[in-house]
């Protein structure tokens, strides 16, 4: 994708928001009087980034095609992404935070270590690294810190 | 004196081991390429929730100290900054480590580091209270007006697109108003979720907004690379005579660095560059910079570290934090309940006196952390990614989910994350999108106060002189903004992979 057509998108997306903002608090009520209620400033706000979009968006529009857009390391970002939805969900689900975090760490370390060759040696190593940080993290934030996982 | 005697020696202890995590923390993330202060400083605000105040503010305080000296390492060893701010550094810093040796170079960068860190502190010392005392005779309007311009100087000086800056900055205050207004009770932009009606959680927006989208960025390299350096000579061994040949450079960023740390958005990597070529120009020996200058190294390290002392005046006497980092650090003073301006200076000496003490404590521990650990946190340098990256993403998690417990906050940080990665991809700015965050309530409220006071007058903005005299900088600003843009009309808007905050 080109960065001019990303740009647009991105514009577009932002005015949006901006416009959804607006309609969220436009019926927000103003008990104190005065040109400023509680939705007065969000607005304010949604309507200076709509104008800033659209002079962003005309700015790009008239522009050149801009170079492409490449998303280095594409494949890692959504793993990992994935693997944080995953490790959230069924932490809220089913609970049990220290494996999933094991399990979660040495997944990440497996995944990032296979740029190069990734070795059952590797494998173990991250496994037993992963274990050690785990085990850290644990008695720091259960036993110093108090925090119930 | 009297507030010496009133400290106990289990205080003392207690704020110097918060202050060596936080050089110990800052030094290593400030020297590993990629990671740097924001993500240092974010993951370790969390833990400050079960920590005294003054703790707190020192641990992160020494946090950003010993950044600005760490990227300097990485910088002079390697030839890659390990903060933006230390990329006037690489040129001389790589030249005298290759021609004479890196421990001279990393010499030059923490006498000057030292030197700009004391000068910093030294001017926040003097100028916080009659600042505060001046502070305290302005009004909602000009508070207003000091915040704002904090926000339009970001846009000023920014390096990038000022249209994507400014939006940043929008869609921050936008952030900023989610929850319970506070004039009238009433939910905004929370969407009857119970977590939102106290605001976007600060740990999950810098976590997603810093050390999330830091670690998606890091993804697109090679994640086994690992660095390769000679780690012989690194012992920090300077002569008198070296470190006095670097005195008027380490004077000269110094003062620069304290200037443009005062003013607000301006920040470190402006103040390194100046100080950089400023030095150039007083200097004896110009043609020698770029080519392993000890004065070349040691201007911006001075200017680095100045800037620290020099944007905590205005955090510490009005409430307006001029940096990313000071804007991270003022989490600390919100998670304690504590909001920074003339009132805290004035109804607060004890947490004041230990910030102003624990300040300069903080810089004499960064020297001599420096000395004997440099080599130790320069060997640390050939750690890869690979490793580095699901530290920084388990450490965060849990840190987040230690200042609430709730996982909901965990969904929040990731879903900012993804957002802030995207942003960060077309070059929007996620340190301006973190200060209009943290003004957001100062400047909403003070906003509306005034208005409210005023019977709707909005020439209240613009009546008293002191008003005047900001809206009249704020005018040249965006008049500079504006040339600026005029300037740059010929290559509009090229999204890419600027890998800014």
């Amino acid at each position: 994708m080109s960065s001019r057509l990303a740009n647009l998108m991105m514009y577009v997306l932002l005015i949006a928001i901006a416009a959804g903002v607006i309609w969220q608090v436009h019926g927000l009520p103003n008990p104190f009087g005065g040109s400023i209620g509680s939705g007065g400033f969000p607005t304010l706000m949604a309507i200076a980034a709509i104008g800033l979009c659209t002079i962003g968006a005309i700015r790009t529009a008239l522009g050149p095609e801009g170079p492409r857009i490449d998303i280095p390391g594409l494949g890692k970002v959504v793993a990992t992404i994935l693997a944080m939805v995953a490790l959230f969900g069924l932490w809220q689900l089913v609970g049990y935070f220290f494996p999933l975090a094991f399990v979660f760490l040495t997944g990440l370390l497996c995944l990032y270590a296979a740029d190069g060759t990734l070795t059952p040696r590797l494998v173990l190593l991250n496994s037993i690294g992963s274990a050690v940080v785990i085990l850290c993290i644990y008695l720091f934030f259960t036993h110093v810190l108090y925090v119930r996982f | 004196m009297d507030f010496l005697a009133s400290i106990d020696l289990m205080t003392w202890l207690s704020a110097a081991g918060s202050i060596f995590v936080g050089l110990f923390v800052g030094m290593l993330f400030g020297a590993l390429p990629g990671l740097g202060l924001t993500i240092a400083i974010t993951l370790l605000l969390p833990l400050t929730y079960t920590m005294e105040p003054l703790n707190a503010i020192l641990m992160l305080l020494a946090v950003y100290q010993a950044a600005e000296y760490g990227g300097s390492i990485s910088a002079i060893a390697l030839g890659i900054p390990g903060t933006v701010m230390a990329a006037p550094i690489v040129q001389d810093g790589r030249a005298m480590a290759q021609e004479s040796s890196p421990g001279k170079a990393l010499g030059f960068s923490l006498y000057a580091s030292t030197l700009g860190g004391l000068f910093g502190g030294a001017v926040l010392i003097l100028f916080a209270q009659p600042l505060a005392r001046f502070a305290l005779r302005l009004g909602d309007a000009e508070f207003f007006l000091l915040g704002l311009m904090g926000l339009v100087a970001v846009t000023a000086f920014a390096a990038r697109d000022p249209i994507k800056v400014a939006i940043s900055i929008c869609f921050g205050m936008i952030a900023g108003t989610i929850g319970l207004d506070m004039f009238t009770g009433l939910p905004r932009l929370s969407f009857d979720i119970p977590q939102l009606y106290e605001g976007l959680n600060l740990i999950s927006l810098v976590v997603g907004l810093f050390a999330f989208s830091e670690a998606f960025y890091m993804m697109g390299g090679d994640m086994r690379h690992r660095y390769e350096f000679d780690t012989s000579r690194m012992k920090i061994t300077l002569t008198v005579r070296e470190m006095l040949s670097g005195f008027k450079a380490s004077t000269i960023g110094a003062v620069i660095g304290t200037v443009l740390g005062i003013l607000p958005g301006v920040g470190s990597t402006v103040a390194g560059w100046l100080a950089y070529s400023t030095a150039k120009s007083f200097s004896k020996t110009p043609a020698k910079f770029g080519n392993g200058s000890g004065e070349g190294i040691a201007a911006p390290d001075s200017a680095n570290n100045a800037v620290v002392g020099g944007a905590l005046l205005p955090f510490l006497t009005l409430g307006i934090p001029g940096t990313a980092g000071i804007a991270i650090i003022a989490g600390a003073f919100i998670i304690h309940g504590i909001t920074p301006g003339p009132q805290m200076i004035r109804d607060n000496p004890e947490l004041i006196n230990g910030i102003f003490i624990g300040f300069m404590v903080t810089t004499v521990g960064m020297f001599v952390m420096g000395k004997l650990l440099s080599q130790g946190f320069a060997r640390a340098l050939v750690t890869p990614n690979f490793i580095l990256v699901p530290g920084v993403l388990i450490l965060s998690i849990v840190g987040v989910y230690t200042t609430r417990s709730q996982v909901f906050d965990l969904w929040l940080a990731l879903g900012i994350g993804i957002a802030a990665y995207l942003m960060r991809r077309l070059d929007y700015s996620v340190a301006g999108f973190v200060l209009a965050f943290v003004l957001s309530p100062i400047i909403e409220i003070s906003f509306r106060r005034a208005l409210l006071i005023s019977g709707d007058d909005y020439t209240v903005f613009v009546t008293r002189p002191i008003s005047a005299v900001l809206v009249a900088v704020m005018v040249v600003m965006l008049g500079f903004t504006v040339r600026k843009l005029l300037r740059k009309r010929g290559a509009p808007a090229a999204g890419g992979a600027a890998n800014g905050t």
